[in-house]
């Protein structure tokens, strides 16, 4: 998938993020709820990514820098490594590591939303985080 | 010379103009391809010298890592917060301008990456312990696998140059990977310099083939210019200053003399004009001009008399050469406009010249021959006694 090292750019990052979720999701088109505004410019150009505007509608929520209501219980993705580190909702995170785009998936919170990343991304499926 | 440049033509002096510029520029192209593959070499030399330096660096480092982690370095750098935090004063202090990245990173029971230590200072970009890291590729890998360093060139990345994967063995194990990204930046200040040395190079050329060119445009221009005031401008055929001038200077040895003049030219004047005249004097110049070769000279002697020097003829040519001269004139008709006129001519000719006898008699012999084909009837050759 990756053939060389890439600087952070958006176009990855739209990339990568799609084929997360696309990973998770069962359906052809994931619904997601976001309140950032960096993950709506990113991924608003992609036609099997819809945006909700309710919470409770979505398959996944996007967390970058905001917070969500608590009683929106979603499978997160989130941003950082340290979020995700520290975050029972967060399935998998994207993040950029030395110029390189790096992801991972938390094989025991997939399990506790009945959730399985199939294809070429199941390596990044981490039992240890 | 001049009467050499004069005898050239001018699509004979373009040719050789396109021949010349044609060397300059192939000598220019074929040296500054030279040059280029010159650069190459030598920076692929830097490139490689450049490598092999991080590649010793690395494996000092690792041998330090190694001696201070006696049992496991793995295990004993994740436990212990101070020894990473040397270890990453260790990475900082190798750390030159040209790495981007300089980071240590191991490997999990699952075989993913994670970082183990990092030398960013950045507190936004440094990389947190144990934080997961994308191998992207088979660099890492292979050097996991086959304890060998591998060098991955970025080709596609204009930041990066390459990025290098030392592994750190500890008992014929690899327990972790050096890694560095490193850019262009120093070495491409080598190559910089060379690039700016080459462009020196190629603008000197260019402005050396410019100087070729002007140079050899003024020449032209100004070889045209004194050709020009040897040449009459009604016959287009050269005039007594150039005798004077050229010809009389570069005498051959051997050479011969041709005294021709046009009869009754007074009466196609009187009775059909100037204008009609100096038609006659073109036309015959012209007809002449065919018959002589290109290192003869034909001249406008004055009036309605020419001369024509010729070099290395024998007897039998000179005379055949008279002959034709004047049978070209005779045997064809003169129209201009609605006039029409049969000219002839008369010519002596100079065949035997001395080797001590003056310009001066030469031609005075040539001209009592002319005078006697005056005087024999005119429209015939006589040849100097």
């Amino acid at each position: 998938m990756f053939s060389s090292l890439v600087a952070s750019d958006s176009h990855w990052e739209s990339v990568i993020i799609e084929k997360m979720l696309l990973s998770m999701s069962n359906d052809k088109i994931v619904n997601v709820y976001s309140e950032s505004e960096h993950i709506h410019e990113v991924l608003n150009k992609l036609d099997d990514i819809h945006f909700v505007n309710d919470c409770k509608e979505a398959d996944f929520v996007l967390l970058d820098e905001q917070e969500i209501e608590e009683s929106c219980i979603k499978p997160e993705i989130v941003f950082s490594y340290a979020k995700y580190h520290h975050n029972e909702y967060a399935v998998g995170v994207f993040f950029w590591q030395k110029g390189r785009p790096t992801m991972r998936f938390s094989a025991k919170h997939l399990q506790a939303y009945g959730l399985v990343v199939k294809g070429e991304l199941s390596k990044y499926v981490s039992s240890s985080d | 010379m001049f009467h050499q440049v004069t005898n050239t033509k001018r699509s004979e002096k373009v040719i050789q103009f396109i021949i010349l510029c044609l060397i300059v520029i192939s000598i220019t192209t074929f040296s500054y391809i030279e040059y280029k593959n010159t650069i190459e070499e030598t920076t692929d030399k830097l490139n490689e010298k450049f490598i092999n330096f991080h590649f010793e660096t690395f494996s000092k480092l690792s041998d330090i890592f190694l001696r201070e982690t006696h049992h496991n370095f793995k295990t004993e750098v994740m436990a212990k917060k101070e020894l990473r935090d040397r270890f990453e004063d260790m990475l900082r202090l190798i750390s030159v301008s040209t790495v981007q990245n300089l980071f240590v990173v191991t490997r999990d029971k699952d075989n993913n990456y994670f970082i183990l230590l990092d030398s960013d200072n950045n507190s936004q970009t440094r990389s947190n312990i144990f934080e997961p890291f994308n191998p992207l590729g088979d660099l890492w890998d292979h050097a996991y696998k086959y304890k060998a360093s591998e060098v991955f060139h970025h080709d596609d990345n204009k930041d990066l140059w390459i990025t290098i994967a030392y592994p750190i063995v500890q008992n014929n194990i690899t327990v972790a990977i050096i890694g560095a990204d490193i850019s262009h930046k120093l070495d491409t200040n080598m190559q910089t310099k060379l690039h700016s040395f080459g462009t020196f190079f190629f603008w000197i050329m260019l402005l050396g083939i410019g100087w070729f060119i002007i140079l050899y445009l003024i020449t032209i221009y100004l070889r045209q210019k004194v050709f020009e005031g040897y040449i009459d401008t009604l016959t287009t055929i050269y005039n007594r200053r150039y005798l004077n001038e050229v010809l009389l200077k570069k005498l051959s040895r051997n050479y011969q003399l041709f005294m021709l003049d046009i009869d009754f030219f007074k009466n196609v004047n009187d009775t059909y004009g100037h204008e009609m005249g100096d038609y006659v004097l073109k036309e015959v110049a012209l007809r002449m001009k065919k018959l002589v070769r290109e290192e003869d000279a034909l001249i406008r002697f004055g009036g309605e008399e020419f001369l024509i020097y010729t070099t290395e003829l024998s007897f039998e040519n000179s005379v055949d050469l008279a002959q034709r001269l004047r049978k070209s004139i005779e045997t064809k008709s003169i129209k201009y406009k609605d006039k029409e006129v049969f000219i002839t001519i008369s010519i002596g000719v100079n065949h035997e010249v001395q080797n001590n006898e003056s310009f001066d008699d030469v031609l005075r012999k040539a001209d009592d021959a002319l005078y006697r084909a005056k005087m024999d009837g005119r429209n015939c050759v006589r040849v100097a006694k």
